[in-house]
């Protein structure tokens, strides 16, 4: 047996959701329903919001406008500083605020009581967690990654046109432009053209990099710091865990910042006109 | 199996080193103009937050194994 004195009650955990309950061929995982939990969430937030905003008037303006309109300005001015252009920030600003929003609070509503010590039992009859980190869960990064990333594509090849988004990559009409100005030495850029095929095949893969990249940052920190938790439970009852989730949260919240800069630069490449 | 998780657990060393980088540059930096502070913080926070990606992708490896 392991005779180390910091060690896990219990073995350790699968990469994964675990079932609640199963509905036919539609299953019911804990992230699931810890997604609800953050969508119900951030609901209120907006409800809440939405009423400060229609109670405030001209001379009155209530605590939550402020506070709204402040995080919205910072918002704004960090966008800002990695776009470097303000017209381009106001039409990504929603898209960003919003997953901003969302990934920060699936990475930090859990460790609020009551939500981080509830549990149900399932069928099998084991005792699992009713929510649990939703961004620990590969499917739900991948899922945001990977759709973020090809809507950036989908706007840069609106925005551009179909002839500057596959010459960004794949430059065949440069090249045929250089052959019809001078159609005599057309053989003197073949080679270049060869070398610049190699660039965009290292591209698009770099693209399909960018999409794993980015969701398997967010999950692997969510899940480093759920597993650590498990192991430090597993060692301290008290004070300890408190610090450790503590952290938590400023992980949390700096992932969720880290993932919108990301994003919002993947957009700015995309839409910016003078690549 | 063992062995490889050791191997693994060997990208933390490139790890700290980056995070080490992006310290000492950022200190450097606000020693030599201390205005830069404010700004430089979250810009630090979330650097370090990048460089500590590839010590995930080796967490995620060493799951996988």
């Amino acid at each position: 047996m392991n005779s180390s004195w910091f060690r896990l009650e219990n073995e350790l955990p699968d990469i994964g959701a675990d079932v609640i309950a199963r509905f036919g061929d539609f299953t019911l995982t804990n992230t699931v329903t810890s997604g609800l939990l953050t969508t119900a969430v951030v609901s209120l937030i907006a409800l809440i919001a939405t009423l400060a905003f229609k109670r405030s008037s001209e001379h009155h303006v209530s605590n939550v406008q402020i506070m709204i309109e402040y995080a919205y300005v910072t918002l704004e001015d960090f966008v800002t500083q990695i776009t470097q252009d303000t017209r381009l920030t106001y039409k990504i600003l929603p898209l960003i605020t919003t997953i901003f929003v969302y990934v920060a609070l699936s990475n930090i509503i859990v460790l609020f009581p009551p939500f981080n010590f509830m549990s149900v039992e399932t069928e099998g009859g084991e005792v699992v967690d009713l929510f649990i980190t939703h961004t620990s869960d590969i499917s739900v990064t991948f899922g945001i990654g990977a759709s973020l990333v090809l809507l950036s594509h989908l706007i840069g090849l609106t925005t551009k046109g179909a002839v500057k988004y596959v010459d960004q990559y794949f430059p065949i009409f440069t090249l045929l432009r250089s052959m019809l100005r001078e159609p005599l030495k057309f053989y003197i850029h073949i080679p270049v053209f060869f070398f610049n095929l190699f660039l965009g095949m290292l591209d698009l893969i770099g693209e399909i990099g960018k999409s794993i990249s980015l969701s398997f940052r967010l999950f692997g920190n969510m899940f480093a710091g759920d597993l650590m938790m498990k192991f430090i439970l597993g060692s301290f009852a008290i004070l300890i865990p408190a610090v450790w989730g503590l952290y938590g949260l400023v992980a949390g919240g700096i992932q969720a910042i880290v993932f919108a800069a990301l994003v919002s630069s993947y957009f700015a490449t995309q839409m910016s006109d003078d690549s | 199996m063992e062995i490889a998780q050791s191997l693994i657990i060997l990208s933390m060393i490139g790890t700290s080193l980056g995070q080490a980088i992006v310290l000492y540059s950022a200190f450097n930096a606000i020693g030599r103009n201390p205005e830069l502070e404010k700004t430089l913080f979250t810009k630090v926070l979330i650097g370090a937050a990048l460089v500590e990606t590839t010590a995930i992708y080796a967490l995620v490896a060493f799951f996988s194994i």
